[in-house]
């Protein structure tokens, strides 16, 4: 599917809402392979993920995991159409916000600017969860972290270097000694 | 004669393999049919070596598939992994009159691919509650008539489990016990503090602790812990059709295994008063084919073989076959899987396990044992695992950072999952029926599922709700929540009932030998015999009543009976 067409059929799922400039922007020379994203958001959600989990000492983060990739898969995959809205329509309202606030990109940012701007989308959704009630639609953030989380710790560097993972046990134990060590991976 | 052997058994799934074991072993020509492909055991179990990252989703499963097919999307085990041993819903359509979420695997091995694999035996008080206290039928047979082909089974499958030494819940032919965790073992001794009548154990399972000769002989091994077990095993840690009782069969070399076999009826002729055979459609060409046999086991699933039954008329039968009683399809019953309480506990922070145990802690039915003395009939058995909170507790955090992904790396504070597997009453106008006008890909009448909760349902699952918060409150849990799942009949995957066992030809189809009373040279051995669902799991009780049946019918046909 071409990304006009996508966005169209989207837009029509969705409700017929949105406008997205952003995502439309270059689309006719991009061999990108997710028709709902830009070329640029393999490296802006590789970005953010790397913020969130960063490479620690013997463990890559989750940029080198390339979670930006995953999730773009995995939310044109598996997200419902009204989930895909709030997750596109966040991460490009995200785009607006930084170019507004810093005059570039959120790649392009400092490390300490990439860290205001996730703090400052830990608090909205902090805010946003305070006043919700049962039945209300996910924070653009909630969805954004949790597939960061879920594409890093299953992912085969997360798995093999933030946890254990051990994929033949071979056997059981209902107790052992547990001294700081990572978790299982499984 | 062509198409002609000793006995015919309808379905492979974990009571048809073991009809074909049984009669194979003992000389018969046995042909078993399938409706779906075949699956070969290791050749054919294309996900069981892979990687979670090896999914292109994870292993969930795409928007899509689950909006096109929402009943199996709702099966726990449903997933990139092993959609492959799943009947989609788009592939054969039914009436839900009422919901009723039917999970199918429709291939060589059926669910027994796919099965939880918790084996506890039925204890006499599961056979006699329902008759005793008044909402169930008499079952023609006692524990007792079952405790020697429960051995017989359990010897042969490999059954880890602990000598509990328990009334409610006997003990059977067990390898090596899993084990519990710290928090595991703290509730557990809180619970038996605190409760006479209540003594949680380690769950039975069908998996390979210690393999014995037996077990070598069939080509399996030790269970690795992996539990990834639906996936199909490569070391046969767990018990399949796939693994054990087919492969056995087929080395006497009076198997017949035929797949892309979809039966349509079962052929009964009036002159000689029994059946003679089946018609078979296949799953493929749509030919049909007609099979011939002395004896006929039916275990094509509880459902299906409902639909069999029902859609197998004659001038004698024009209500399907062996349906004088008019009590066809009627009775069906399953367990009520609706109620969870999830809870914490702090402490044992010191303590950790390895491997992934395929079972949980179980605490054997304690409610209405030796009289009605609650206000509900029939009992519940709860299950429950303590384990360490992973990564996925960072999701909801405010943290973010190096700190945060060093933190979340590491194993958090406890939580517990509990959940009641409650016994259900059979109802008559709890039923299946055929439909009409609807028909199938194979012009098979589609089946109507009208099977509900009832009051009793609600009365016991508040029971549960209380219970198990108290005995989690004593055992000094916190953030104990409870929750109705809501979900509909059929997702516990433990449908009964519909062709039932009893001693009365007029209010029951089969007798106790689950033959069906008006003939006499078919068997039904899968869950539609049962006459109530008791409140422990059902296959090992479905894999002994075919053992004995099965034995029963060579030795009949030996005398000339049959």
């Amino acid at each position: 599917m071409k990304r006009r067409e996508a966005i169209s059929s989207l837009s029509v799922i969705a409700g017929g809402s949105i406008i997205l400039p952003q995502m439309l922007s270059g689309c006719e020379t991009a061999e990108h392979p997710y028709a709902l994203f830009d070329r640029g958001d393999t490296e802006l959600l590789n970005d953010i993920a790397e913020t969130i989990i960063p490479e620690t000492p013997g463990s890559p983060g989750a940029k080198a995991a390339n979670v930006g990739d995953f999730i773009q898969r995995y939310v044109t995959n598996c997200f419902s159409p009204v989930d895909l809205k709030i997750f596109l329509d966040g991460l490009a309202h995200l785009k607006a916000e930084t170019d507004k606030n810093f005059g570039k990109r959120f790649t392009s940012l400092s490390p300490s600017e990439k860290y205001d701007v996730v703090r400052g989308l830990e608090k909205q959704r902090t805010e946003y969860q305070r006043n919700a009630i049962p039945g209300t639609p996910p924070h653009f953030y909630h969805l954004l972290k949790s597939t960061i989380l879920f594409g890093y710790f299953t992912s085969e560097q997360g798995a093999t270097t933030a946890l254990r993972y051990v994929p033949v046990p071979g056997g059981q134990k209902g107790i052992i000694p547990y001294e700081g060590e990572k978790a299982w991976a499984l | 004669m062509e198409n002609t052997f000793d006995v015919i058994v309808i379905g492979s799934g974990i009571s048809g393999g073991w009809a074909a074991k049984e009669f194979c072993e003992k000389g018969m020509k046995t042909l078993v049919l399938e409706r779906g492909r075949n699956v070969k055991h290791l050749e054919d179990y294309p996900t069981a070596l892979k990687n979670p990252w090896d999914f292109e989703n994870r292993n969930r499963m795409p928007h899509q598939v689950r909006e096109t097919n929402p009943i199996v999307s709702r099966c726990y085990a449903f997933g990139e992994a092993t959609e492959h041993f799943f009947l989609k819903d788009t592939e054969h359509p039914y009436i839900q009159e009422k919901p009723f979420d039917w999970i199918r695997g429709y291939q060589v091995g059926g669910k027994s691919l796919l099965w939880a694999r918790q084996v506890q035996r039925w204890s006499k008080f599961d056979f006699e509650m329902p008759a005793r206290d008044g909402f169930g039928a008499e079952w023609p047979i006692s524990y007792d008539d079952l405790a020697g082909w429960y051995s017989h089974v359990e010897k042969f499958v490999g059954i880890s489990g602990n000598k509990d030494g328990l009334e409610t819940l006997p003990d059977g032919e067990f390898l090596p016990p899993w084990e519990m965790n710290a928090v595991e073992k703290h509730i557990q001794s809180a619970i038996k503090e605190n409760y006479s009548d209540r003594y949680p154990i380690i769950g039975r399972c069908a998996h390979l602790t210690e393999p014995k000769e037996v077990h070598l002989q069939q080509g399996r091994g030790q269970c690795q812990a992996r539990s990834l077990c639906e996936r199909g095993c490569p070391f046969g840690g767990y018990f399949s059709s796939n693994s054990s009782t087919l492969p056995w069969a087929e080395k006497t070399g009076n198997l017949t295994l035929q797949p892309d076999s979809v039966v349509h009826s079962i052929i009964y002729d009036n002159a000689l008063g029994k059946a003679t055979g089946v018609r078979v459609i296949n799953r493929l060409t749509k030919e049909t084919t007609e099979y011939y046999a002395r004896v006929i086991f039916l275990n094509a699933s509880t459902l299906n073989s409902n639909l069999v039954l029902l859609n197998s008329k004659s001038d004698r039968f024009p209500n399907g076959l062996g349906n004088d009683s008019g009590l066809l399809g009627k009775y069906m019953a399953f367990h009520n899987y609706r109620g969870e309480i999830s809870a914490t506990y702090r402490g044992y922070e010191d303590t950790y396990y390895f491997g992934r145990r395929p079972t949980a802690v179980m605490l054997p039915n304690f409610r209405n044992v030796y009289r009605n003395d609650m206000p509900f009939k029939g009992g519940y058995q709860i299950h429950f695992t303590a384990s360490r909170k992973n990564w996925q507790r960072g999701i909801s955090s405010d943290q973010f950072g190096a700190d945060f992904k060093e933190n979340i790396s590491k194993p958090g504070d406890w939580s517990i999952y509990m959940m009641a597997q409650a016994e259900t009453v059979p109802k008559e106008k709890s039923h299946v029926r055929l439909s009409d006008t609807e028909v199938d890909e194979w012009g098979i009448p589609q089946l109507i599922t009208s099977v509900d909760y009832d009051e009793n349902d609600e009365l016991l699952l508040q029971d549960f709700f209380k219970q198990g918060a108290e005995m989690l409150e004593k055992a000094g849990c916190e953030n104990i929540h409870a929750r109705d799942t809501g979900q509909a009949p059929g997702l516990d995957i433990h449908e009964m009932g519909g062709v039932r066992m009893g001693p009365d030809p007029k209010n029951s189809l089969l007798n106790k030998w689950n033959q069906l009373h008006t003939c006499n040279n078919v068997f039904v051995t899968d869950g539609a015999c049962m006459a109530s669902t008791g409140s422990h799991n059902p296959s090992l009780t479905f894999m002994a009543l075919t053992a004995r049946a099965a034995n029963y019918a060579v030795e009949q046909m030996g005398k000339g009976e049959l």
